[in-house]
């Protein structure tokens, strides 16, 4: 099945986009200001390397949210088939569901061993190796 | 003071400044921090309205799309279908719960014929099988809306009032809410395409069971077949296929007891349950009682004839994610008929003896399955 192409709303990456970018300067800076006076440690220094590691660690989870947020939007691709057998030889087909296609019904296709009509014995859907998760 | 290059703590010439910007901020903190998590939850439940509101307007067009290929325009099913929106059932008093269950039946029998005789006017030339896949798109699509609806309402209300408690119930139910609903927008294609899904296990086994052998309508939309399994006599029911339905088969297992004055010596239900988080999905279990799924009506007919014959009821579940009973089949459930049969075939061999007559009723939505190998 093909799901068709959804909206991608921009501005809401934007958005996140400049906000992980400042946070990441702002904790940078901090980081730089701690860290640049490691030998004389004082108060100020101390609670820079933390706001710098705290800034860090929002800037992380900031990212995090923006990914998960990105795969939420994508849909997930899944093909249904439709398995068919000949009950003459035996054989078993395996082909993509066209529409009109039930389980039990004679089937139009011909069987590639003893060219008689095999039978639709199941129909399913399988999501391709890789993309396992279906909601 | 240390000597740097730059320090953020001498912007104001002295600690006192640095102390008060930090007292105000911890101040600021205090009054508005809630206020900030419900803004930003908020901006949450906003961006999955909009998805919800997308769910449903998609599946609302694809469904006028599909419909208006059998005699109406677009237009015309649009106006229809706007009609139907918000269309509910309202449940039978239970204060005195004497006869719930018959005004029950007669309130879904209502609102059945009422959906079908819409989906007449909607599509007055797509036949039975078509119209019935047709409603239940509808039904799809009238459910993405109401959740639609409901979700707006805790937003605006929660927006207007700002207080968490809305926003925060909502904001925590959202991951399942927007499951719920993207299964609901896929089950749109399953049914506009006929795709047999996850509830129509039961149909399915029966229809393995029934072969080739010739089915006739007992009750309304519901087929039986006649077919010999280890010496006994096993009548094999299921709704009628391959279109959308799931029919009444409490009331087809009634008239079959009823008819042979109760001589059934076993009844085995086969059905798709919810299955717990950690289960595998496909997971078959057996257990005692009538696997059915519907709001009452035909679980209670098939207890209450059981019941009055002394007939034991047996009853074989497979488990899957109550998602996946909407959406299209997985290959994982439909692979399981083959193991579901060897039980059917364990209990009967177990429970009855050589020329008993037993039941073996498939229940769930029967669509994309037909009633007989070989033929409609």
């Amino acid at each position: 099945m093909s799901d068709g192409k959804k909206k991608v709303p921009y501005g809401f990456y934007i958005i996140w986009v400049l906000s992980l970018a400042g946070i990441l300067i702002i904790s940078t800076v901090f980081l730089y200001l701690g860290l640049s006076n490691l030998k004389e440690i004082t108060g100020e220094s101390f609670l820079n390397i933390i706001m710098g590691i705290a800034g860090l660690g929002i800037a992380a989870k900031v990212g995090y949210d923006m990914f998960k947020a990105r795969i939420s939007l994508k849909e997930e691709a899944f093909e249904v088939l439709t398995e068919l057998l000949c009950v003459i030889c035996g054989e078993k087909i395996l082909r993509e569901f066209k529409e009109g296609d039930y389980v039990g019904k004679v089937s139009e296709d011909v069987c590639p061993k003893c060219q008689s009509s095999p039978s639709i014995v199941a129909i399913y859907s399988r999501t391709p190796k890789g993309k396992e998760k279906r909601y | 003071m240390r000597e740097g290059p730059i320090s953020l703590m001498q912007l104001g010439q002295s600690d006192w400044l640095s102390w008060i910007f930090f007292i105000m901020f911890i101040m600021m903190m205090q009054f508005y921090a809630s206020r900030l998590q419900a803004q930003i939850w908020i901006s949450e439940i906003s961006r999955a309205l909009s998805k919800l509101e997308e769910y449903s307007n998609d599946s609302a067009r694809k469904f006028v799309e599909e419909a208006s290929k059998y005699g109406r325009s677009q237009d015309e099913i649009r106006t229809m279908f706007e009609k139907v929106r918000g269309f509910f059932l309202i449940e039978p008093v239970t204060l005195d719960p004497y006869g719930a269950i018959k005004r029950m039946e007669h309130l879904l029998n209502v609102m059945r014929s009422h959906l079908n005789a819409t989906m007449m006017e909607i599509a007055p030339k797509a036949d039975g099988w078509k119209r019935s896949n047709l409603r239940d798109q509808m039904a799809g699509a009238l459910t993405l809306d109401m959740i639609y609806r409901i979700i707006r309402h805790y937003f605006i209300l929660g927006r207007k009032t700002q207080n968490l408690i809305y926003i925060a119930q909502i904001q925590m139910l959202l991951p399942e809410i927007m499951r719920i609903a993207k299964a609901y927008w896929k089950a749109g294609d399953a049914f506009r395409l006929g795709i047999p899904i996850g509830d129509g296990i039961g149909p399915l086994v029966a229809l393995r069971l029934i072969g080739n052998a010739e089915p006739s309508e007992i009750a309304e939309n519901i087929l039986g077949a006649e077919v010999e399994i280890e010496g006994r006599k096993v009548m094999v029911v299921k709704a009628k296929g391959p279109g959308s339905e799931v029919g009444r088969p409490g009331l087809a297992i009634e008239r079959l007891v009823e008819g042979r004055e109760g001589k059934v010596s076993l009844i085995v239900t086969i059905d798709a349950a919810s299955k717990l988080e950690g289960e595998p999905t496909a997971e078959i279990a057996e257990g005692i009682g009538a696997a059915i799924g519907d709001p009452g009506p035909e679980k209670y007919k098939i207890e209450e004839v059981a019941t009055k014959y002394g007939i034991p009821l047996h009853a074989i579940v497979i488990k899957e994610d109550h998602l996946d009973a909407i959406t299209s089949m997985g290959e994982e459930i439909a692979r399981s008929a083959d193991e579901v049969i060897k039980r059917v075939k364990a209990i009967i061999g177990s429970k009855t003896m050589p020329g008993d007559f037993v039941i073996v009723a498939g229940i769930g939505n029967t669509m994309g399955v037909g009633n007989k190998m070989g033929g409609a």
